[in-house]
Formats: C-alpha cells, sequence, structure tokens
C-alpha cells in the first residue's frame, strides 16, 4: 500500500468502516510509515474535533434565504463564463473510437517495427536511441510505473536502500532477502538427489527448457 | 489494484505461518545489512518478467509454511550450491537437468 491509498483510508478507519483486509493492509503501512502514522493521528484528532461540534444549530431565516440567493447567483455566473466545449466533444462516440483504435494500431505497428529493426541491426547507437525515446516517454506515466521500467531498462547501480521502502518490499522484507533461495527452490529442495544423479548421456534439450523456465 | 492484491497476497501466508505470528520482523527492524541485501534483491525482482514474479510469491508461500528445519536445510543447500566453483556447478547444473528430465 502506499501514502496516497493510506490516506484514502483514514477517515474510514477512524469511523472503523474498513474490511478486515483493508484495516490489515493499512495498518501494515502505518508500521512502516511514520509519516501516515502522524497523518492518521491528526485525522483522528480533527474527526474527533468535528464529532464534538452540535450537530445543528438554529440559523436566522434571513440567512439562509440569503445564503441560497448567493449561491445561485455564483452558479449562474460560472455557466456564463465556462469556455466553449473543446473541439474534440463535438465528435460522436464512433469517431472517437476509430480514431482511439487508428492511434493505438499505429503505436503498436511501431513498436513492432522498432522491436524487429533493434534484433535485426545491433548498432549500439539505434539502442541508445530507442532507450532514451523510452526514457522520454516515461515521464509521462505513474510514477509508481516509471520506476519500474526505468529499473528493468537501465543497468543495475548499487544504490543505498531506502528510508521508506515500496509497500512489496515494506509488506515482505524476507521474501527480497530469501530471493536466491525461492530463485533455486527446486534445485536446493533436491539436492542431494540431484548431486548423486549421473549423467552419461548429453542431456536432453527439453530438459534445459524445463530449466529456464522454472528457475 | 494489482499491487494491493500482491501484497496481500504476500501478507496472507505471512500471517498463516508461524514465522508471521512470531518473528516477523518489519523494514526497520532489519540491520542496515539486511536492508541492502533486501533491497538489491528487490531491485533484481522488479526487472523480473511478471511471470517470474509471480512463481517466486508461490514460492515464498510455499517455503513460508515450510517446518524452520526444513528452511534451514535449504538455506544450508543453497551456501552450498553457492559455494561451488564454476566446473562444479556447470556439472550440478547438467545433473538437475538430468535429474528433471528422469522425473518427467
Amino acid at each position: 500500500m502506499r501514502c496516497r491509498q493510506a490516506q484514502r483510508l483514514m477517515t474510514p478507519t477512524v469511523d472503523n468502516e474498513l474490511e478486515p483486509r483493508q484495516q490489515h493492509a493499512l495498518d501494515q503501512h502505518l508500521t512502516a510509515c511514520a509519516a501516515c502514522r502522524q497523518e492518521l493521528a491528526a485525522t483522528r484528532t480533527l474527526l474527533e474535533v468535528v464529532a464534538r461540534l452540535p450537530a445543528e444549530m438554529s440559523l436566522p431565516p434571513r440567512l439562509e434565504e440569503v445564503t441560497l440567493h448567493r449561491m445561485r447567483d455564483a452558479a449562474r455566473a460560472e455557466r456564463s463564463e465556462r469556455r466553449p466545449a473543446p473541439w474534440w466533444r463535438s465528435l460522436s462516440l464512433p469517431a472517437l473510437t476509430v480514431a482511439a483504435v487508428a492511434v493505438l494500431a499505429l503505436a503498436v505497428g511501431l513498436r513492432q517495427f522498432d522491436v524487429v529493426s533493434t534484433r535485426s541491426v545491433d548498432i549500439p547507437g539505434r539502442l541508445a536511441a530507442k532507450s532514451g525515446h523510452q526514457a522520454a516517454s516515461q515521464h509521462q506515466v505513474a510514477s509508481e510505473a516509471a520506476r519500474t521500467r526505468v529499473a528493468r531498462q537501465e543497468p543495475r547501480r548499487a544504490s543505498e536502500p531506502p528510508k521508506y521502502p515500496p509497500a512489496e518490499l515494506a509488506s515482505a522484507p524476507d521474501l527480497f532477502m530469501d530471493l536466491p533461495i525461492l530463485r533455486h527452490m527446486e534445485k536446493l529442495e533436491h539436492f542431494d538427489a540431484i548431486r548423486t544423479t549421473t549423467v552419461d548421456e548429453a542431456p536432453d534439450p527439453s530438459a534445459g527448457q524445463q530449466e529456464r523456465s522454472s528457475g | 489494484m494489482r499491487e494491493l492484491v500482491a501484497v496481500v497476497l504476500l501478507l496472507v501466508p505471512l500471517l498463516a505461518s508461524p514465522v508471521g505470528a512470531q518473528g516477523w520482523r518489519g523494514w526497520d527492524q532489519l540491520s542496515p545489512e539486511e536492508q541492502r541485501r533486501a533491497w538489491d534483491n528487490y531491485q533484481r525482482y522488479q526487472q523480473l518478467p511478471q511471470q517470474r514474479q509471480r512463481m517466486i510469491e508461490r514460492r515464498y508461500q510455499q517455503f513460508q509454511t515450510m517446518p524452520p528445519q526444513e528452511q534451514q536445510r535449504l538455506r544450508q543447500n543453497y551456501e552450498t550450491y553457492r559455494g561451488l566453483d564454476p566446473g562444479a556447478r556447470h556439472e550440478f547444473t547438467e545433473k538437475y537437468r538430468r535429474w528433471k528430465s528422469d522425473r518427467h
């Protein structure tokens, strides 16, 4: 869970409205995130203060009438000042759909062409241009997705562990500590049996594929 | 949403296992060295294809349900595997392929 998601759950959790699963996820996040703990404490205090306010107050009839009148005036003024609808709103839904499909097809086609050309001609400059193009486009997607994609494309650099790790890491750090064991788990489970196996013929190539697919 | 499901999937076996009930440690409770190792491996994990990530999550769940002595056995085997020189590791890999093809 990320801080943004946690913050959305803060009011419901103060009101005891979360499902157990959500509550648990939030609790896990809070154990690892001091900022969200502070935020939750502030939310709790605020809601308590609000709850102590009187539920109803008697207002002078004149005040209600004036307030409603002003709200109507404000809404009217906003409607008159609103900008004209953008040009694409005038297009029909089928036209928009066709345009979207065309753009998607073009994007897929370009990507295929890019992949094929990169594979067929292994020029470092081309690869550099490709990664540069991808890096530029990554600025347009959500920060998490961009971070993941960058991590997949750039060579891994040694970096300091963050003070506030990503939710996946914070929720199960031992998974990542034991990652090498998990990657080789089948080998390790049958370690002794494998070591005593005799190899007297060339290995079956299909077995190699299985090994690659299962780790 | 997918991340939320993944986190919940990771948490379920954690809480169901004896490790989850007693020995689970949060990020802040890890030593700096452990944090560094977990962070490095997390970055490697992020580079894996999603299918492989799901497979590791399944194995993690399986690992969590193993008795502590079985977990310890796997850790020892890993240390042995890690200590193999390149020739011995190649031989082990050949044996693994043979063992696997015999098995299926």
